[in-house]
């Protein structure tokens, strides 16, 4: 494999600060490398200004930036400049299409379509526009294995449906959906889908042309990105359908007191000052991923968590949840009698960062009938030698349980 | 290493004091952490202000199933005011804020929370449900 992981790793100053740290949380939140936190830096430190309407020098040169990173958008996801707004994050994101797409199209009687396996964040938005408009949260099971029953799928997806959300990536599993056949699908029946790809983008190509969603959203912070910081992006079709449900200043035409107007998609979405030095840092973690060959990344991460997820069966008393045949760097386990927590706190004694819980998928946890799991993630830093920590040290907790 | 699980909690959480699901009893508890899914009942019979029997019962990590083990042990046939007292030091105590100061050397057991607060909530879950009770029980 010619992906160096070691050099990868060297951009990342927390590694140098913590040589001994195996971080094996990147689906929480990835690690920033150096060149993200310079620009971040730089731009507090010397280019800060509001953007838009400065007519001054600082101001014109920070709106440039700032509107640049959609090209930086653009090309790592194959879409147009204007297909995104920036916002907060997948679950700003989210919530921009439940309130100002969806509940104006919604009513009593209609359905919303989901996965088991959605975050909260891709749950609890449509749950609640179902509940306000009398409209069916409807969900497609999830099998075993940890992949979509595709055969529940065709039978819940109906003319009644009026969104099809799913995730990319599930963030608890590990599993990569078929995004495009499911899109495929929908569109038939002339559904409009939002795709989560929280998980995915930075991770994997993401082709936005190729997968032919509508939407997508997904956070800068798990792209090697600033937190608090991300994008929605709406394909041509939709952009006069999604309404701005935010309301503000920059995000208007013309204002009297009786109504307003509102500029077109994206600046429509952003009313307040945005969070500039975030969209800044995000070009900055977007140009980092263009250093990267993300078919080698990806590989180099899918290796990992297959060596993790082997020997984890190899050490038997371990239960994997999920073995679906598409799979990206995550992977949930469980250790025979011993509390997902307590497995945490013996990791973290060792230096080793995992996440424990319910990952913000509870639903899909109680179908498999444990209240929380312990998750390893993986990213571009990661090494075997953090895949042989990680099952070296489930050993000695084996051993000191027992 | 290992710090957060030192015998007597390994004891605890092996062999837990009072732990049975006492469904007769009329007067019980839920201490529930939404964030884990950590979740316990807790049985007080009383007698005149005294915790006189103590049982508790339910699911969640070793750090918090022995915490409620030794509350249980700790503050049966404990009168409300000297209980609520107890409760009060131990969780001061894992929040490093008594000097040390100990009710009981098995609260010294906990002792690793004072640099490593990321467990602080399993190992309080109980008691601060024991000692809101309390609170609306005084004269």
């Amino acid at each position: 494999m010619s992906f160096d992981a070691l050099s990868v790793k060297a951009q990342f100053p927390i590694f140098h600060r913590y040589p001994d740290l195996v971080y094996l949380d990147s689906a929480a939140t990835s690690q920033k490398p150096a060149s993200v936190i310079k620009v971040l830096s730089d731009f507090y430190s010397f280019e800060n200004a509001n953007i838009h309407r400065g007519v001054y020098d600082l101001s014109a040169k920070a709106t440039d930036k700032y509107e640049e990173v959609r090209e930086k958008l653009a090309a790592a996801f194959n879409a147009n400049a204007n297909d995104f707004a920036y916002c907060s994050g997948t679950t700003e994101g989210i919530n921009l299409v439940v309130n100002g797409y969806l509940l104006p199209h919604l009513e009593k009687g209609d359905e919303v379509l989901i996965t088991a396996m959605e975050h909260h964040a891709n749950l609890i938005p449509w749950q609640q526009a179902c509940e306000k408009k009398g409209a069916k949260l409807s969900i497609i099971p999830v099998k075993p294995s940890g992949e979509i029953d595709m055969e529940a799928f065709e039978n819940k997806l109906s003319k009644k449906t009026k969104m099809l959300a799913m995730v990319h990536i599930s963030n608890t599993l590990g599993t990569i959906n078929p995004v495009k056949i499911l899109t495929q699908k929908a569109h038939d029946l002339g559904v409009p889908v939002l795709l989560d790809a929280a998980q995915s983008a930075g991770h994997l190509p993401l082709d936005l042309q190729d997968l032919q969603v509508d939407f997508a959203v997904f956070s800068a912070h798990k792209l090697f990105g600033p937190t608090g910081i991300g994008a929605l992006y709406c394909s041509e079709n939709f952009k006069d359908q999604l309404k701005a449900s935010k309301f503000g200043g920059g995000s208007i035409k013309e204002v009297s007191f009786e109504k307003t107007s509102w500029m077109a998609f994206p600046h429509g979405l952003e009313a307040g000052t945005p969070h500039i030095a975030g969209v800044v840092g995000m070009g900055a973690a977007l140009d980092f991923i263009a250093t990267l060959d993300l078919e080698e990344s990806f590989a180099h991460e899918h290796a990992l968590v297959t060596q993790l997820r082997q020997e984890l069966d190899a050490l038997g008393g371990i239960k994997i949840f999920g073995n679906p045949s598409e799979y990206a760097g995550i992977v949930s386990f469980e250790v025979d009698g011993v509390h997902p927590h307590d497995v945490a706190s013996f990791l973290s004694e060792a230096d080793i960062a995992v996440r424990a819980g319910h990952h913000c998928t509870q639903p899909l946890l109680e179908r498999m009938q444990v209240p929380a799991t312990t998750r390893a993630s993986f990213s571009i830093y990661n090494t075997e030698k953090d895949v042989e920590r990680l099952v070296a040290t489930l050993k000695d907790l084996k051993e000191f349980w027992e | 290493m290992k710090s957060l699980y030192g015998d007597l909690i390994k004891q605890h959480q092996k062999n837990p004091y009072h732990f049975l699901k006492k469904e007769d009893v009329e007067l019980s508890l839920r201490a529930n952490n939404p964030i884990c899914g950590d979740r316990y009942d807790l049985y007080i019979e009383n007698e005149e202000n005294v915790l006189s029997t103590l049982h508790f019962h339910g699911f969640g990590c070793a750090l918090s199933k022995a915490s409620a083990s030794i509350m249980v042990e700790t503050l049966e046939g404990k009168s409300y005011e000297e209980a609520k007292e107890i409760c009060q030091n131990f969780l001061d105590y894992i929040h490093d804020k008594t000097n040390g100061e100990v009710y009981t050397e098995a609260f010294k057991a906990f002792e690793a929370l004072h640099t490593q607060t990321a467990r602080i909530d399993c190992v309080a879950l109980t008691w601060k449900e024991m000692l809101s009770f309390l609170q609306t029980q005084s004269s």
